[in-house]
């Protein structure tokens, strides 16, 4: 049973502005697609270990050699804003 | 001269032969675009102006005795969640709407490398999430062979962009059947490779650990060739395969007989579409005759699939799209908004951005995929996920392991009519039935078609291979087509 409350929290995590009439979408919707995945439940899964992927490769390693990145200014160019070398948020500490 | 009808291949022989120039071959197919674009909307950006630079630079190079690669002269469409140095790159998205890659994509420099020429980039669902094509932030695209139906998803301009001729070849994206659905509706050949077998450097990520690059075209022939040009290890991706990549043309054409073929009891149920049962039946009996054994398996995880691949895909995109906090590029909040956040303008920021900039599918995914992920949920839902994946993949290997490909119905369903299905997500979800469990495994699969039903709509045949075993699904999709 998803609730609004829960679908509130996931929205502060996810960090995602809802409208409340998408709130509530978000609970019938979350709540329909949980309740069909429920099946998985029946599959016995103990002692399997977690596939992360569907190939197994681990620790691709590389020299640590210096090499020519992008521009600062071709990284500037779609940033909304951007001044002096740096991403500029809004102001952060108390006022 | 009907530009539309030839195939990559013949046009490459085309351009040698000097039967055309590359200009003209570009010009032609740009008058065509412009007359049936407009109604099928399968692609957001066109790129005249720099493809006819690409062509005119190709015929100075074949002049000069210079050609570079099998793609040259060739024009490709782009699905527009693969970056283009220069080309506005949008993943159907208002988040992206103006975004600008400051870089290609693996594929687009191997493409371009080898002389081959970008026409545009084509719709999609936005950030591929969707199997319709009517999740594009811009507008939807139209299947040419019905305009009341959609294309497919979500690689659906591709799709519709080669259906209708605007594109000999084109490139799509493939996480739970993105590239072999939309090629299924649309009546044309589409390839999810091996996982790894393409470097996904450029293309923008949706599911990391499932998302694939595929090529798209009319004949197998030029998937293969599409397919050969692309491939191979990138050091930019960690995850792409230091394999060698065989010559997919060399044996297309011959039949591999004795070819131990399993059709898995599972993807023929009762209720199935008869037609498109039927006619994947009769594309069965066609390979038995050309000397292939067919034998009866069984994938029993087959009913595990939807929700497990839906699990882990959203939790990878919940991760993957965190990035689209109005700060680095993208779309950002207003000013006004910022400012009334008194205090907390930083969170309004990130929460604002996202919300005005993410359509309805995107947002329940992730959603969806913060959900399985957060703390009391993880086991119960993500992890459990992730142990069905293990037991999948064993599945479908150990049946590999008895016979060298599986064939299946693509689709449970040829196109539907817009608007049927996009108030209900879990329809839609269930649309990706037949394709997603060998995303979860990862193997290589193609969809071919394999006739039309009584309403005139494509019915696409799914062939799967071992582990980097492309050119044995290719020869078997080859066998397939009517020669």
């Amino acid at each position: 049973m998803v609730t609004l409350e829960e679908i509130q929290h996931i929205a502060r995590l996810c960090k995602i502005y809802l409208s409340p009439e998408e709130e509530k979408e978000m609970v019938k919707d979350l709540e329909t697609i949980l309740s069909y995945f429920q099946k998985l439940k029946e599959l016995p899964t103990e002692n399997v270990m977690p596939a992360l992927s569907s190939i197994e490769i681990y620790n691709v390693e590389r020299e640590d050699i210096e090499k020519q990145s992008l521009t600062l200014e071709k990284i500037a160019r779609n940033a909304p804003s951007f001044q002096e070398g740096f991403f500029v948020v809004p102001k952060i500490v108390g006022t | 001269m009907e530009i539309y009808r030839f195939t990559a291949r013949q046009l490459s022989l085309m351009l040698s032969r000097k039967e055309i120039s590359c200009e003209e071959l570009v010009r032609l197919l740009f008058a065509y675009i412009e007359k049936r674009d407009p109604e099928l909307r399968a692609f957001l950006t066109l790129c005249q102006e720099s493809a006819l630079e690409q062509a005119k630079a190709s015929d100075l190079r074949r002049s000069q005795g210079r050609s570079t690669g099998i793609l040259e002269g060739l024009p490709i469409a782009i699905k527009d969640n693969i970056c283009t140095q220069g080309i506005r790159t949008t993943c159907a998205s208002k988040s992206l709407e103006n975004f600008i890659p400051p870089y290609d994509a693996h594929v687009i420099e191997k493409i371009k490398e080898q002389g081959g020429i970008v026409l545009g980039k084509t719709n999609m669902d936005e950030f591929a999430m969707g199997s319709s094509c009517e999740n594009s932030a811009m507008f939807p695209t139209l299947n040419p062979r019905n305009p009341e139906c959609i294309p497919g998803g979500s690689s659906g301009g591709s799709a519709s962009a080669i259906a209708s001729g605007m594109s000999p070849l084109a490139l799509g994206s493939d996480t739970g059947g993105s590239v072999r659905q939309p090629a299924s509706l649309c009546g044309i050949v589409g390839l999810k490779p091996t996982y790894g077998r393409i470097s996904r450097y450029g293309l923008i990520a949706f599911a990391s650990s499932l998302d694939q690059i595929g090529p798209m075209a009319r004949t197998v022939e030029d998937v293969a060739f599409l397919l050969q040009a692309i491939a191979g290890k990138d050091n930019r991706d960690s995850t792409s395969l230091n394999e060698p990549v065989p010559d997919y043309l060399k044996r297309l054409q011959e039949f591999p007989a004795g070819i131990r073929i399993g059709i898995p009891k599972e993807y023929f149920f009762d209720k199935m579409d008869r037609e498109i049962s039927s006619a994947c039946q009769k594309a069965i009996l066609s390979l038995e005759k050309k000397g292939a054994k067919i034998q009866e398996v069984s994938l029993p995880s087959t009913e595990y699939a939807i929700p497990t691949y839906y699990l882990i895909a959203t939790a990878e995109a919940s991760a993957n799209l965190a990035r689209y906090d109005g700060i680095h590029y993208g779309h950002r909040t207003s000013e006004k908004n910022i400012k009334e956040g008194c205090g907390k303008s930083l969170d309004i920021l990130y929460k604002k951005s996202k919300g005005e900039s993410f359509g309805h599918e995107v947002k329940r995914r992730i959603m969806l995929g913060t959900y399985v992920l957060s703390s009391g949920y993880y086991e119960a839902w993500y992890l459990k996920a992730m142990k069905a994946r293990a037991l999948l993949r064993q599945e479908i290997q150990n049946t590999l392991s008895c016979v060298d490909a599986l064939i299946t119905p693509t689709s449970p369903i040829p196109a539907f009519k817009r608007g049927e299905k996009i108030s209900d997500p879990l329809a839609m979800y269930l649309c990706d039935i037949f394709t997603v469990t060998f995303s979860l495994s990862g193997n290589p699969a193609i969809s071919v078609p394999c006739g039309t039903n009584s309403q005139g709509m494509p019915i696409g045949l799914q062939i799967v291979g071992k582990f980097l075993d492309e050119e044995t699904i290719l020869r078997l999709g080859y066998a397939c087509e009517p020669n």
